[in-house]
């Protein structure tokens, strides 16, 4: 192994998605020296995305296949819950999907922008139900952040004044695009019973920035990655603002496998395997940052054993890997006959969700007249899709052949409503990730093995949503086409929804958690973790703006350290 | 079928194609049905023969294509008679109208001869039930006419073929995988027909096109056909109708 002259750098962060991305932007804007090693492939928006193409320009229709899983313009960059050379294994029984990505950017790329705040319920939920923990801080210690990287990066949205539903400051939010005929049936069903149906959040520019990116031209689905800088991702915004300082520098195929530490328990710097040419490189910093995403922060921290932590770093609780968390995820599809024949107009809008359905029943919840402890909301879509692989939900409505299928096609085109579920998962001791003992990667990596059930109230949670969405297509007088069984049935299994978190949870004690209040390991003072494995709960909001307004407050209480020398 | 789809193809179901094609009792007549059967059914009836397609060959695209420059890495393998025929086939489940042509005039099968002949998992197994199936209906017309290929015959002709196994309520018994490459060839021949331009104006999809400003939502046919539908059903226009605040 040789080292690689890199002792230029203050501090190494392993990632280049939302957590990494806004370490790397504000470390390098208060001048201190990153070094970004990413696992992936480089990857610049401006050349590699296509942002127009449609699906009968690309090879089969732009569907999906062993060499993109996810569609040929998804940004997934090489990556998917398979890829070549880089197994991990189940335990008996346990079923979950691993989402990884091999490309600069990481997830930012091609998520689905929604941007919920955690509220004040979410931080403290243990205190309420009694199950499993509180994070280590109040709403109000996070808000700031919320609303800075809302102002900084943009959001699109309204202030509501709902329970757990933070409102932000008035001048931040962009103006939300208009709701759809899609979007109003579902309001009007939702409205009927009780349940509010309001505009979205979503991190999707609706005007200009002063930075130069541009508003949504409503076009172009978000998951092939935006190139105008419409849609956020780490890759137009915090990676070259970073980078404009002249303080980051960037490597990308760097898979890291271990943070290195010294006889004082300290990290003294990382070691990784180049992709391409298999050679080995170790790295020197003052500090280390993870933020690989859940699964490779937790991998990497379990595989950093040494004399000074034979279980690996941040594990003295044994909380490394454990209390593995994934949105709740189900959907139910209906056909509503009632759009039938509807006048056509351009649909597209944000490409994504112009409104949503947020929790509503925590009073019922508060008395005690819901059998599950935590909430849920909806994303629904009904928007006329751009006609591809399916002819536009219209293929399989189809029987026979000639005139009489194309008629049939016309009718019911724009007339399927997709209601999702999206909820919070409760952590529970059979959900974990853990080293396998036997297997190793292409690169000879340890690999990580899963283990993962839900619980009685994550199924009881979806039987409410399967209850109050027949309600609402029954209302509507619409039929269930796919996705309502029992909620065994209907549940997703773990990872589906791709917002794995909690491997590596903060918390107020060493010995029930990994780091403490900003991130930084119990036993390790100059590691950091700067994604979704430090969260101590998973609320049913989307992770990535908590990850990043985490992100921004831990990198800035590492400045201040810096600052006084502690780091 | 060429012997490059044997290699991919599960030896059951290639005796269950051959089985279809050639006739039950021909095969169960001659023993395990292998090659031998083919020989011994050739001396009683015209066979169908639409060629040898080419083998599968080139690489897939890989896990980085130029999502710019979006190109195909194989070559297509059917043969001019396989593609002769699903263009008929394509025609008759998306014909010409007033509002659109057909789908083999926008070249549908040209999609089809990629699909089928692309490296990877999925389409070889498509491609087994699709060549299986044209060959079939081949073979259907020529039993019914006394030897005339599909692409030659007449309407009423190839609709009572197509009669036996496209109508979900209404297959033929004993031809139920028949009526599953059908299924499975009208829904390739939808889903790239309707993806070309022309399909695209036929339903009517107007997006995919960037505009300036604010999003401007729906228009007032669109809003008073949705106030029709929920005032049908006893519900009002929702209060999220005038809840969001204009993006001027």
């Amino acid at each position: 192994m040789r080292r690689a002259a890199s002792d230029a750098h203050d501090v190494v962060v392993i990632g280049s998605g939302a957590g990494g991305g806004m370490a790397a932007y504000v470390l390098t804007r208060a001048g201190v020296r990153v070094l970004m090693l990413e696992c992936g492939r480089d990857f610049d928006p401006a050349r590699q995305i296509n942002m127009l193409g449609r699906d009968i320009e690309a090879p089969l229709l732009a569907v999906g296949n062993e060499d993109k899983p996810w569609g040929y313009h998804y940004a997934t960059g090489g990556g998917g819950t398979e890829i070549p050379g880089e197994p991990y294994t189940h335990g008996e029984g346990s079923e979950f999907s691993w989402f990884r990505t091999r490309e600069l950017g990481g997830r930012t790329n091609h998520w689905a922008r929604n941007a919920f705040r955690m509220g004040p319920r979410d931080f403290k939920p243990a205190s309420r139900d009694g199950l499993g923990v509180d994070w280590p801080f109040e709403y109000e210690e996070i808000e700031p952040w919320y609303d800075r990287v809302e102002e900084r990066l943009g959001v699109y949205g309204t202030n509501h004044g709902f329970d757990n539903h933070p409102d932000s400051p008035a001048h931040v939010l962009h103006t939300p695009p208009a709701p759809r005929v899609s979007d109003l049936i579902v309001a009007s069903a939702a409205e009927k019973f009780g349940m509010p149906c309001v505009p979205a959040r979503r991190m999707v520019l609706t005007k200009p920035m002063p930075d130069g990116r541009n508003a949504c031209y409503f076009a172009s689905a978000c998951s092939r990655g935006c190139n105008i800088g419409a849609a956020f991702q780490s890759t137009t915004s915090l990676l070259p603002w970073a980078r404009a300082t002249g303080l980051l520098d960037i490597v990308t195929d760097a898979m890291v496998y271990e943070v290195e530490t010294g006889r004082d328990g300290r990290a003294t710097g990382v070691s990784y395997i180049d992709r391409v040419s298999g050679e080995h490189r170790s790295v020197r910093a003052r500090s280390v940052v993870l933020a690989a995403s859940s699964g490779e922060s937790a991998r990497i921290l379990l595989n950093s054993k040494s004399a000074t932590h034979p279980d690996g770093l941040a594990n003295q609780g044994g909380q490394v890997g454990r209390n593995l968390m994934d949105t709740v995820g189900a959907h139910i599809r209906a056909q509503i006959p009632m759009l039938e024949n509807r006048p056509r107009y351009n649909e597209d809008g944000a490409m994504g969700i112009h409104v949503y359905i947020p929790f509503w029943e925590y009073d019922r919840m508060d008395r005690g007249e819901l059998d599950f402890p935590r909430g849920y909301h909806y994303e629904t879509d009904g928007a006329f899709p751009a006609p591809s692989m399916g002819a536009g939900g219209t293929a399989q409505f189809a029987d026979g052949y000639g005139q009489s299928l194309k008629e049939d096609a016309r009718r019911y085109y724009g007339s399927i409503i997709d209601f999702n579920h999206r909820g919070e998962m409760i952590p529970n001791a059979e959900s974990y990730a853990e080293i396998d003992p036997e297997v190793r990667d292409a690169f000879g990596i340890p690999v990580l093995r899963f283990h993962f059930e839900h619980g009685q109230h994550e199924l009881n949670q979806v039987r409410h949503f399967r209850e109050a969405t027949l309600r609402m297509i029954d209302a509507l007088g619409g039929r269930v086409l796919s996705g309502s069984g029992t909620p065994e049935e209907m549940i997703q299994p773990g990872g589906r929804v791709v917002h794995e978190v909690g491997t590596a949870r903060m918390g107020a004690d060493p010995e029930s958690s990994a780091l403490n209040a900003f991130g930084q390991a119990w036993d390790v003072p100059n590691l950091f973790v700067m994604d979704g494995a430090a969260f101590a709960s998973k609320a049913h909001k989307n992770p990535t703006l908590t990850i990043l307004a985490l992100a921004w407050r831990n990198s800035e209480h590492m400045i201040e350290r810096m600052r006084r020398g502690e780091l | 079928m060429s012997t490059d789809d044997l290699t991919h193809v599960d030896r059951r179901t290639t005796l269950r194609w051959l089985s279809a094609t050639l006739g039950a009792g021909a095969l169960a007549a001659c023993g395990d049905g292998g090659a031998g059967a083919v020989r011994a059914v050739r001396v009683v009836r015209d066979v169908a023969d639409l060629g040898t397609p080419k083998p599968i060959t080139g690489e897939g695209y890989g896990r980085y294509p130029d999502t710019q420059d979006p190109t195909v890495t194989w070559e297509r393998t059917m043969t001019d008679a396989q593609l002769r025929l699903t263009r008929a086939l394509a025609d008759m489940i998306v014909p010409a109208d007033g509002r659109s042509p057909s789908a083999g005039a926008v070249g549908v099968q040209d999609f089809i001869d990629e699909w089928v002949s692309a490296p990877y998992d999925g389409q070889r197994i498509d491609r087994a039930v699709i060549f299986g199936g044209l060959t079939w209906t081949e073979q259907e017309a020529m039993d019914r006419t006394g030897g005339a290929r599909f692409v030659d015959c007449g309407r009423v002709t190839r609709e009572a073929i197509l009669d036996d196994i496209a109508w979900a309520d209404r297959v033929k018994p004993g031809l139920e995988a028949q009526a599953a490459f059908f299924a499975k060839l009208r829904y390739l021949v939808m889903s790239a027909f309707y993806a070309t331009r022309a399909g695209w104006a036929d339903l009517g999809y107007m997006g995919n096109a960037p505009m300036g400003g604010a999003y401007p939502g729906p228009p007032q046919a669109a809003l008073d056909h949705l106030e029709a539908g929920l005032k049908a059903r006893g519900l009002p226009m929702p209060a999220l109708a005038k809840a969001v605040p204009s993006m001027d």
